[in-house]
């Protein structure tokens, strides 16, 4: 049986260090995917960076955070990584490209969660998030992050 | 005496929603000969702000599919994906009453400006032609 949690963590100010828990079901065995989605909140006109230009096809991604997520089991922290505001660069070189745009929401597939295998003996996922988007756009951006925690959960006997 | 015969036939409900940050809860029901639900998929006429913008708790014979605030972007499939991978799984599914519940939320995206829109929702489902 599979269980999911949905936790949002909402960043203010520039340069933030937002630390959270979040608690785990009763019967959960492990922790078996994670998913994240950004929502921004204050208006993308007012300077926020939303994409960077290059002069290649290729466009860098614009890295909004650092996320960690820990256990007290011995995996310690099991997720460390960079937070990612969309694939820029779906349809790269796609021939199509001129006539119908292709777009993440047009053309993607389901966005894959990460596979990850961790004992959920522990109550509390414990993380931090630590802005980077404010420090790229020079300002102060809200935003929130709703972090997607795929649980395997244990058989009622 | 011929036996029954299942059909997969997708059924489709739709949601209007009007107003930024609009909330809409509706029931459907689902045929009395529809015999199972192998999935679920999400479709509107303005993609950008359903994939950006939506969220959605869904609830078939009142158990919990997608939980509160779960985004649609995660069960969106576009063209790219095989015609029959299109939905998105949903397993060992008792129809019951057949009653779907969906709360549907519009919450703003600082990327995109809100117009009104329509929310599809189809069910992969089989019924049985007598």
């Amino acid at each position: 049986m599979e269980g999911l949690i949905i936790h949002t963590v909402a960043i203010n100010r520039q340069g933030e260090l937002k630390h959270f828990e979040i608690p785990l079901s009763n019967n959960a065995k492990f922790i078996t995917g994670l998913w994240y989605k950004v929502r921004l909140i204050t208006d993308a006109e007012s300077g926020v960076v939303t994409e960077l230009k290059s002069r290649s096809p290729y466009q860098p991604e614009v890295i909004i955070g650092e996320l960690s997520l820990s256990s007290n089991q011995r995996e310690g922290v099991f997720y460390f990584g960079k937070i990612i505001l969309d694939n820029a660069n779906y349809g790269l070189l796609d021939y199509t490209g001129g006539v119908f745009r292709v777009n993440n929401y047009s053309h993607a597939k389901f966005p894959q969660s990460l596979k990850v295998k961790v004992d959920a003996d522990t109550a509390i996922v414990h993380g931090y998030i630590h802005d980077n988007w404010g420090v790229i756009s020079g300002r102060n951006v809200r935003y929130e992050i709703d972090l997607y925690i795929y649980q395997q959960l244990k058989e009622k006997p | 005496m011929e036996e029954n015969e299942l059909h997969s036939v997708p059924k489709v409900f739709e949601i209007q929603i009007t107003a930024a940050g609009q909330k809409v809860s509706e029931t459907f029901e689902l045929d009395k000969s529809v015999k199972k639900v192998h999935g679920v998929a999400f479709s509107s006429e303005k993609p950008d702000l359903m994939y950006h913008r939506g969220y959605a708790r869904l609830e078939i014979n009142n158990k919990e599919y997608f939980p509160d605030n779960h985004a649609v972007q995660r069960v969106m499939n576009g063209i790219n994906a095989n015609l029959d991978n299109r939905y998105w799984p949903l397993k060992k599914v008792i129809i019951g009453n057949g009653k779907v519940k969906i709360e549907y939320t519009d919450k703003p995206d600082g990327r995109t400006v809100f117009a009104a829109y329509t929310v599809l929702l189809y069910f992969d489902c089989e019924i049985v032609i007598d």
